[in-house]
């Protein structure tokens, strides 16, 4: 029998997954908190996971050979616990070879979905990559684009385009998934914090809750990082945690940035009332 | 009595008798029937039938290993002493490579002989040093830049130790093959001056065979360097590891540390690292988090260690 623990904490890259993770590592611990010692929503693209389950050299399989085992790892994570596990996951939601979702999904509970509008992810993600925003901006259009690489330490994780990947994840696993609005995060924390701590079934008292918040600032989780460096930023980035704002896009992107974007990815955009 | 149907071979320190050829490992000059470790193929058992931990392509207890490599192969380990082979594939280049990287340490662990990770080369006063740290923390790349400065290779895939009179310490390199990043061998510009084959198709590595020279003489141990990345401090830093420090280092360089614990090795990993920690100068060279290994850091440790 299979058990459903696992609660994916997905997203495209930069949409506040990261910020996520650590108000739940910081609810969940009394110690106090530590950005580079996340307790929740370890990586699923982690090759040492993967590796220490599977008890091989994964570097030595091709990304075909890997894909359906990578799924078979956290079958095997989830059967071995009885409590819910949190993973952080940027892959879309895809099929290896044989057809079979990557993510098992016999053994999930459900996902959260953290969304950002686009206009924004491009910022914050060209500076995650130390590249341009025209590149980004190609990237989010790319089908093609993928993280990590077949010899890292994280295996290879396709994003499709920024709207398929939000597509894939929200029309297509046989399990519930709760989208987040970074944008709701932002404006009003506690109260989306705390909705999606009872939709999980997690019984927190409201000094919990925004204790945990407080602890998890976006200027406290900076001022660690430029203190004790932060061990998942980009190492070609200057730092991973930007300004954490909305809608800098407005002064940042030129029109025809914005219209590109929306030209790409409009009607996801519009189904999430960003335009 | 001469076999033709036998190849002999000496990898870790220990002589191998096998079915199959291996232009991987060192050959050994002389038949024997004096061997360590016998290689064979044929049929591997079930491996439900393996009393122990059983996870998703392996199983395992203190004495028997099992292990499959969907479309490449099924290997069978017993008693530190068998391994059996029923391959998948009719490719044997990844039947084998899939063994020597993979199969021998559960091998090494019923042995009682835990390996260590590491890369290694021999220095100027024909000493070998050691570079260890868990795996994709830059071992071989390093190892390609001190190839680089003209130092010979002594090992890739890690090594044993066997303590005599918990004094004497023999070291056992692994194989005289080095596994590495197309690109580092490329950057490095090593791809002029070494030969090197792909080791598979759709894999982005070589492999690079060397002579095994050191592999018949035991050579002294110089220093062990365990290699750190640290997300705190943007400079390099060389420092010399007291024994207790050096002790919790070393800890951290096994192949599988989880099977220290789930195949009762702890004695002889205390053992072990006990006698490494006090009779070897072991060093932690420290670099940015993902940052590539450069020039000055392959200087800083040559300065301050291998003199």
């Amino acid at each position: 029998m299979e058990r459903r623990n696992i609660i994916w904490l997905a997203s495209y890259p930069k949409s506040g997954n990261t910020w996520f993770r650590s108000f739940l590592s910081a609810l969940f611990n009394e110690k106090e908190f530590d950005i580079n010692d996340l307790s929740e929503g370890k990586i699923f693209s982690r090759r040492d996971t993967i590796d220490e389950v599977l008890d091989l050299d994964s570097t030595l399989l091709t990304e075909q050979e890997l894909k359906p085992l990578q799924s078979k790892v956290y079958q095997y994570l989830s059967n071995q616990s009885d409590k819910n596990l949190f993973y952080k996951i940027h892959d879309a939601f895809v099929l290896d070879q044989n057809k079979k979702a990557v993510v098992p999904e016999g053994n999930t509970k459900c996902a959260i979905y953290f969304v950002r509008n686009p206009l924004d992810v491009v910022i914050s993600f060209a500076n995650h990559n130390s590249e341009t925003i025209d590149t980004t901006i190609e990237h989010l259009a790319n089908y093609q684009f993928s993280l990590g690489n077949e010899q890292g330490k994280q295996v290879k994780q396709p994003l499709l385009t920024w709207s398929e990947h939000f597509l894939s994840w929200t029309q297509t696993p046989n399990f519930p998934v709760y989208v987040l609005k970074y944008e709701d995060m932002l404006a009003s924390t506690f109260a989306v914090f705390k909705n999606i701590l009872e939709k999980l079934d997690l019984k927190y008292s409201d000094e919990e809750i925004q204790k945990a918040i407080e602890a998890t600032s976006f200027e406290k989780l900076s001022k660690q990082e430029s203190e004790k460096g932060f061990k998942e930023k980009n190492p070609s980035s200057p730092k991973f945690f930007n300004t954490g704002k909305s809608g800098t896009w407005k002064e940042k992107l030129t029109e025809a940035q914005i219209n590109r974007i929306i030209t790409d990815h409009g009607v996801v955009m519009k189904s999430l009332r960003y335009i | 009595m001469k076999n033709e149907r036998y190849y002999f071979y000496k990898a870790y320190g220990l002589a191998i008798k096998s079915e199959i050829k291996f232009s991987e490992l060192f050959a050994l000059d002389s038949e024997s029937d004096s061997f360590d470790i016998h290689i064979s193929v044929g049929k591997v058992p079930e491996k439900q039938s393996i009393i122990g931990f059983q996870k998703p392509i392996s199983a395992y207890n203190d004495y028997q290993y099992w292990q499959e490599i969907p479309a490449i192969g099924r290997y069978f380990v017993a008693n530190g002493k068998e391994i059996i082979i029923e391959p998948i594939t009719k490719n044997w280049d990844d039947v084998r490579l899939f063994l020597i990287t993979n199969i021998f340490y559960p091998l090494l662990f019923q042995r009682n002989q835990l390996p260590l990770l590491a890369s290694g080369i021999i220095n100027k006063n024909g000493e070998a040093v050691l570079f260890s740290a868990p795996f994709l923390t830059g071992k071989t790349t390093l190892l390609l830049q001190f190839l680089k400065k003209g130092y010979l290779p002594y090992t890739d895939q890690g090594c044993t130790f066997e303590i005599e009179n918990k004094e004497k310490i023999q070291l056992n390199p692994s194989f005289p093959l080095i596994v590495c990043l197309k690109e580092s061998v490329f950057n490095l510009g090593l791809n002029k001056t070494l030969k090197y084959n792909e080791l598979r198709a759709n894999i982005n590595k070589l492999g690079i065979l060397f002579s095994g020279n050191y592999f018949s003489n035991s050579i002294q141990l110089k220093a062990i360097v365990i290699l750190k990345e640290t997300s705190v401090s943007s400079t390099l830093n060389i420092s010399k590891l007291n024994p207790q420090e050096a002790f919790m280092a070393l800890h951290e360089c096994h192949p599988r540390p989880e099977w220290i614990d789930k195949q009762h090795k702890n004695i002889e990993n205390f053992k072990l690292l006990s006698s490494l920690s006090k009779q070897i100068s072991v060093y932690k060279a420290e670099r940015p988090y993902q940052k590539e290994t450069n020039d000055t850091f392959v200087n800083m440790i040559e300065r301050e260690i291998f003199l």
